[in-house]
C-alpha cells in the first residue's frame, strides 16, 4: 500500500537516497524513455486520426465522385483553416481555465473594421488594425475576468453583445465591401499548393507551439490551468497570464475574421457566427478539457478535422444547414462527455444502469 | 543562497516579534515571538486553532500583521505578498495539500517559477536538468524528471514539492503537515530528507505537525502554541512528549464539564445494530472493525487525517470501501452507494458543514425541507404546511437561536449552522448517526449544546450515534465507548466514561 522502498535502506543515510522506484530510471536509454512517452501522450492524438480517416472513408463510400477528388480536399482545407486558427485560440483559454464564446462577435468585428479602414490605411494598415483590436478586444475579456472576477461565460457573453452592436452600429447594420482586391491573399488564393486559409492557420499554429512550447508564458498557462494554487505560490503572476491567454484568443479570432472576409470581400458583423461553439466544439474534441489544464495543438488540429469533415460531408450529401447545427450541437455534448468520464472515471448513468441491472436481475432470480 | 560568514553573534533566518494576529471575532495569534536559525529545524505544534496555519501565512506574507516584526537575516523587513517573500527573501512555503501540475513533466514542476523567458515545456535545458538533479539528489528522490506530475504517487508528489521549495533562492522553508498524507515509511523517508536538507544545505526549516513523535525525532527547538500564544520554546532534549501534550492542552479542559453520560442499557430487545467489519479504503484505511448499537453513542478519536472521516464516507456510502462489510441488522450495505445507506437508516452530518451539510444560500426553511422525497412532500411536490411545521418543530427542539426560520442559513453561526445540519439529517428517521467533527470550529456553549442534543437523540428516540472527532474532550463522558484511530487503523479502544485525555492523545499521536 506504500509504494515504494527497499526496507533495507536506513532512511537516516543520506547516501542511501532513492526512496522510490517507477518510471525509468536514469540508467535506461533515454532515446528509449522519450519513445514510450511520446507514444503515451500521443494516443488520443492517433484516436482521433483514426475517426477522421473512418469518418472520410464513410463518406467516401457514400459519394466516391464527389469525395475522392483533389477539390474537396482542397476545399475542405479552406474551410478548415478558418476553423484552426479560431479554435487555437479557444484552446487557449481552455488550457488557462476558462473559455471565449465572443470568438466569433470578434471575428465579425475584425472584418467589419477592416472593411472600414482598409481605405484610409491601405490594406496592411486595416489589417494589423483589426489584429489588433482582436487583441485588445481579447485583453478586455482577460481583464474583466482575472481581475474583476466576473465569470469567463458572462464575461464573454456581454462582449459578444456588445462587440455585435458595436460592429453594427459602425457599419449602420449593412456589410462593408472590401475595395482593395489584395485582401484575397489572407484566405481566398492559394498559398503554393495549400488554400489560403489553410497557410495562416499553419502559421498561427507555428505561432502557438512557440508560445505553448518555447516560452516561459506557454508554460505557465498550463500550470495555471492545471494547479492554480500552486502556481501562485510559485511567484507566477496568475491574474497576468490569464489576461495574456484570452488577448491571444482575440488575437486569433481577429485572424479568422480577416480570413472570412477575405474570402467574402466583405467586412459584417455576423460573420463570424457560429465559430464560437464549433471551435470550443473543435478543443473539446482534440481533448482540450474545460476546466483547464489540458490540451496540445495537434489533438486540436484534428479535432477541428472532424468537425469540417463531418458537418461539411453532411452537407454535400445534402443534409440541411439547420440538421448540420443540430449535430453540431449533438456533437459537442458527446464530446464533453467523453473528456468528463476520462477525468471522473465514470458516468453516473452507468453506475445507474449497471445497479438497476442487478436489482433486475436479483429479481427475477429471485421469483 | 545561505548564511554568509556571519560573525559569532546568531542572527536567525527569520525571527517573528510579538506579532499579533486578529480576524473578526478571533485572536489568531497574541504577542508571539519566533525564530528559526540556519541549519535548524524548528518545529510548531499545538492542537486545531492554536495559530500554527496563522504563523505560517504570516511568515510568507499572506496576509498583514496586526502588530509586531519580522527581521530576516537581522533586518527589519515587511513581507508583502507570498511573491515577494518567495523571491526576494527565499521563504517557502510548503502547503499542506499536494498539487502538481499534472500535465507539466516533473522537471518543469520543480522548476514552476523560475524559467528564463524561453523554455521549452516537455524537456529540459542543460542547465535545467543539472538543477533539478542536483536538488533531486539533495533529498534523494529518484524520479524521472520527465514523467508527467499527474503520473506521479502522493509521496512522490510531495518529495517534488520539496524540491520545487528547495530551488534558489531559499533561506526558510515553511513545512505544513507534511506527512499527513503519507503513509509511515513514506513519512519516515521524507523526515530523513529534511534532517539531511537542514545539515548538508543549512536551510532553515519550520515544521508544524500533529505528529509529536515526528517532531521529536527531528526538531532541533520546538515552539508549543496553545490558544494564540506561544507556551514556550524548548530545545529538544529539554522536553519530553508527555510534557508537551501537557502544554498544549493545558487550559483546553478547563472550559466545561461534560454532559451527564445517558443509561446505555434499556431496551435491549430489539436494537439494531451496526457491525463493521474488517473495512478498508485504499490508503485511508484499513482493517477497521467496531459495533454500535442503537442507544449507544460510539466515539472515534484521531487526529486530522487519522482516516475516520473517509471511514464515516464509506459507511455511509460516499466512497467505495474496497476491503470488508458493513451490515445493519444482517442487511450489507454495499459499497459506494449513499442512496442505499440512507434508505436503510444511515445519515451522514460531515465535517464540510458549508459543503455537503447546509446549503448556505437557502434558509433555514428550506434547508430542513430539502429532502423533499422524505415525509415533506408528495410525489415530488412540496408539501407547504408539513414544511412549515416541522421545521418550526426543528427549530425549537434545536433551539437555533437569534434566528428566524427565514434567516439565510449561511448567515447563522457556525453552532446553528451544526444544529441544522443535523436537523437537516434527521429528516429521513435515521437509524443511524454518523457525525464527522461536529464541534469543530464552534464556540464552547455550542459544543455543550450538540452533545446535549446527540445523547438526547440517542436517549428518548433511541437512535445509534458515531462520532468522530479530533477534539478528543467532546467525546470523554459523553460516548459509551472511544476508539482511537491512528493511520486508518484502530489501535486503541476505552471506555468512554474513564477514558481520560492524555491515554487517547499518547494512542491517537504516531
Amino acid at each position: 500500500m506504500t509504494l515504494v522502498t527497499d526496507k533495507s535502506e536506513t532512511p537516516g543515510d543520506p547516501a542511501a537516497g532513492g526512496h522510490f522506484s517507477n518510471g525509468p530510471q536514469q540508467e535506461t536509454s533515454w532515446a528509449v524513455g522519450a519513445l514510450e512517452r511520446t507514444r503515451g501522450m500521443m494516443r488520443l492524438e492517433m484516436q482521433l486520426l483514426f475517426v477522421l480517416v473512418l469518418l472520410y472513408l464513410v463518406f467516401s463510400a457514400i459519394e466516391p465522385d464527389i469525395f475522392l477528388s483533389v477539390r474537396t480536399v482542397e476545399n475542405l482545407a479552406r474551410q478548415a483553416g478558418v476553423l484552426l486558427v479560431a479554435s487555437v485560440g479557444q484552446m487557449l483559454v481552455l488550457v488557462v481555465g476558462g473559455f471565449d464564446i465572443s470568438v466569433g462577435a470578434t471575428a465579425g468585428f475584425a472584418s467589419t473594421a477592416l472593411a472600414l479602414l482598409v481605405d484610409d490605411f491601405g490594406l496592411y494598415g486595416a489589417v494589423t488594425a483589426a489584429l489588433a483590436l482582436g487583441a485588445l478586444v481579447g485583453s478586455v475579456n482577460g481583464f474583466v475576468i482575472a481581475y474583476l472576477g466576473v465569470n469567463p461565460f458572462v464575461a464573454t457573453l456581454a462582449m459578444l453583445t456588445f462587440l455585435t452592436g458595436l460592429s453594427n452600429e459602425l457599419s449602420s447594420g449593412a456589410s462593408v465591401p472590401i475595395t482593395d482586391r489584395g485582401v484575397s491573399v489572407f484566405g481566398a488564393d492559394e498559398w503554393g499548393p495549400l488554400p489560403g486559409t489553410m497557410g495562416v492557420g499553419l502559421v498561427v499554429v507555428f505561432i502557438a507551439y512557440l508560445l505553448l512550447n518555447r516560452v516561459r508564458a506557454g508554460l505557465y498557462i498550463y500550470a495555471i490551468g492545471g494547479a492554480r494554487e500552486t502556481s501562485r505560490l510559485s511567484g507566477i503572476s496568475v491574474a497576468l497570464y490569464e489576461v495574456l491567454a484570452y488577448a491571444m484568443c482575440g488575437l486569433f479570432a481577429a485572424a479568422a475574421g480577416v480570413m472570412l472576409a477575405s474570402r467574402v470581400t466583405l467586412g459584417q458583423a455576423s460573420l463570424g457566427a457560429g465559430l464560437e461553439l464549433e471551435s470550443i466544439a473543435a478543443a473539446v474534441i482534440g481533448g482540450a478539457a474545460i476546466g483547464g489544464g489540458v490540451g496540445r495543438l495537434l489533438g486540436v488540429a484534428m479535432g477541428v478535422g472532424i468537425l469540417t469533415v463531418l458537418t461539411s460531408g453532411l452537407e454535400i450529401v445534402g443534409v440541411s444547414e439547420f440538421a448540420r447545427q443540430m449535430v453540431t450541437g449533438v456533437v459537442l455534448v458527446v464530446a464533453v462527455a467523453f473528456n468528463q468520464r476520462r477525468r471522473i472515471g465514470e458516468w453516473a448513468i452507468v453506475k445507474l444502469a449497471k445497479s438497476l441491472l442487478r436489482s433486475s436481475g436479483a429479481r427475477v432470480s429471485g421469483s | 543562497m545561505l548564511n554568509s560568514p556571519v560573525e559569532e553573534r546568531r542572527v536567525p533566518a527569520i525571527m517573528m516579534e510579538n506579532v499579533t494576529k486578529t480576524f473578526p471575532g478571533v485572536t489568531a495569534l497574541d504577542c508571539v515571538s519566533f525564530d528559526v536559525d540556519h541549519g535548524e529545524i524548528h518545529a510548531v505544534v499545538g492542537e486545531n486553532g492554536s495559530g500554527k496555519s496563522t504563523l505560517l501565512k504570516l511568515m510568507v506574507g499572506a496576509f498583514p500583521m496586526d502588530s509586531g516584526q519580522v527581521h530576516i537575516n537581522g533586518d527589519e523587513v515587511r513581507l508583502r505578498s507570498p511573491r515577494e517573500a518567495r523571491k526576494r527573501y527565499g521563504i517557502k512555503i510548503m502547503p499542506q495539500d499536494v498539487e502538481l501540475c499534472g500535465q507539466l513533466i516533473t522537471g518543469r514542476n520543480i522548476m514552476l517559477g523560475l524559467e528564463g523567458a524561453l523554455v521549452d515545456r516537455n524537456r529540459l535545458s542543460r542547465r535545467e536538468r543539472a538543477m533539478t538533479a542536483e536538488v533531486l539528489r539533495l533529498i534523494g528522490a529518484h524520479v524521472d524528471p520527465l514523467v508527467l506530475g499527474e503520473n506521479l504517487s502522493t509521496p512522490e508528489a510531495r518529495f517534488i514539492q520539496i524540491a520545487h521549495a528547495l530551488l534558489p533562492p531559499v533561506s526558510v522553508v515553511l513545512c505544513d503537515e507534511p506527512t499527513a498524507v503519507l503513509s509511515a515509511v513514506d513519512a519516515e523517508a521524507l523526515l530523513a530528507t529534511l534532517t539531511r536538507i537542514r545539515s548538508e544545505a543549512g536551510t532553515a526549516i519550520v515544521y508544524v505537525s500533529h505528529r509529536i513523535g515526528e517532531v521529536l525525532q527531528i526538531a532541533d527547538r520546538i515552539t508549543i502554541l496553545r490558544d494564540g500564544l506561544s507556551v514556550g520554546t524548548f530545545r529538544r532534549d529539554e522536553i519530553d512528549r508527555q510534557q508537551i501534550i501537557e502544554l498544549m492542552t493545558k487550559s483546553a479542559r478547563a472550559g466545561e464539564q461534560g454532559t451527564p453520560s445517558h443509561d446505555a442499557a434499556q431496551g435491549t430487545a430489539n436494537r439494531s445494530r451496526l457491525a463493521v467489519k474488517a473495512l478498508g479504503f485504499g490508503r485511508s484505511f484499513s482493517d477497521v472493525s467496531l459495533e454500535a448499537a442503537a442507544g449507544q453513542i460510539v466515539g472515534i478519536a484521531g487526529a486530522q487525517g487519522a482516516g475516520f472521516g473517509s471511514l464515516l464516507a464509506a459507511i455511509a456510502g460516499r466512497i467505495k470501501y474496497d476491503a470488508g462489510s458493513i451490515e445493519l441488522d444482517e442487511v450489507s450495505i454495499p459499497p459506494g452507494s449513499t442512496t442505499k445507506a440512507y434508505k436503510l437508516g444511515i445519515a451522514l452530518v460531515p465535517a464540510d458543514r458549508r459543503q455537503a451539510g447546509i446549503v448556505p444560500s437557502l434558509t433555514v426553511r428550506e434547508n430542513i425541507a430539502l429532502p423533499v422525497s422524505g415525509s415533506l412532500g408528495r410525489n415530488g411536490f412540496r408539501l407547504r404546511r408539513a414544511e412549515r411545521e416541522t421545521s418550526r418543530k426543528f427549530a425549537e427542539v434545536f433551539d437555533i437561536r437569534g434566528a428566524g426560520l427565514n434567516t439565510m442559513a449561511g448567515n447563522l453561526s457556525g453552532g446553528n449552522q451544526q444544529k441544522l445540519a443535523i436537523a437537516r439529517s434527521l429528516q429521513g428517521d435515521p437509524k443511524f448517526l454518523l457525525l464527522e467533527e461536529p464541534t469543530q470550529g464552534i464556540d464552547i456553549g455550542a459544543k455543550a449544546e450538540i452533545r446535549h442534543y446527540i445523547s438526547r437523540l440517542v436517549r428518548n428516540e433511541g437512535m445509534g450515534a458515531l462520532v468522530a472527532s479530533s477534539e478528543f474532550e467532546d467525546l470523554i463522558g459523553f460516548s459509551d465507548v472511544i476508539h482511537v484511530m491512528r493511520l486508518g487503523r484502530i489501535v486503541a479502544t476505552f471506555d468512554g466514561k474513564t477514558a481520560t485525555y492524555s491515554d487517547i492523545l499518547h494512542a491517537a499521536l504516531p
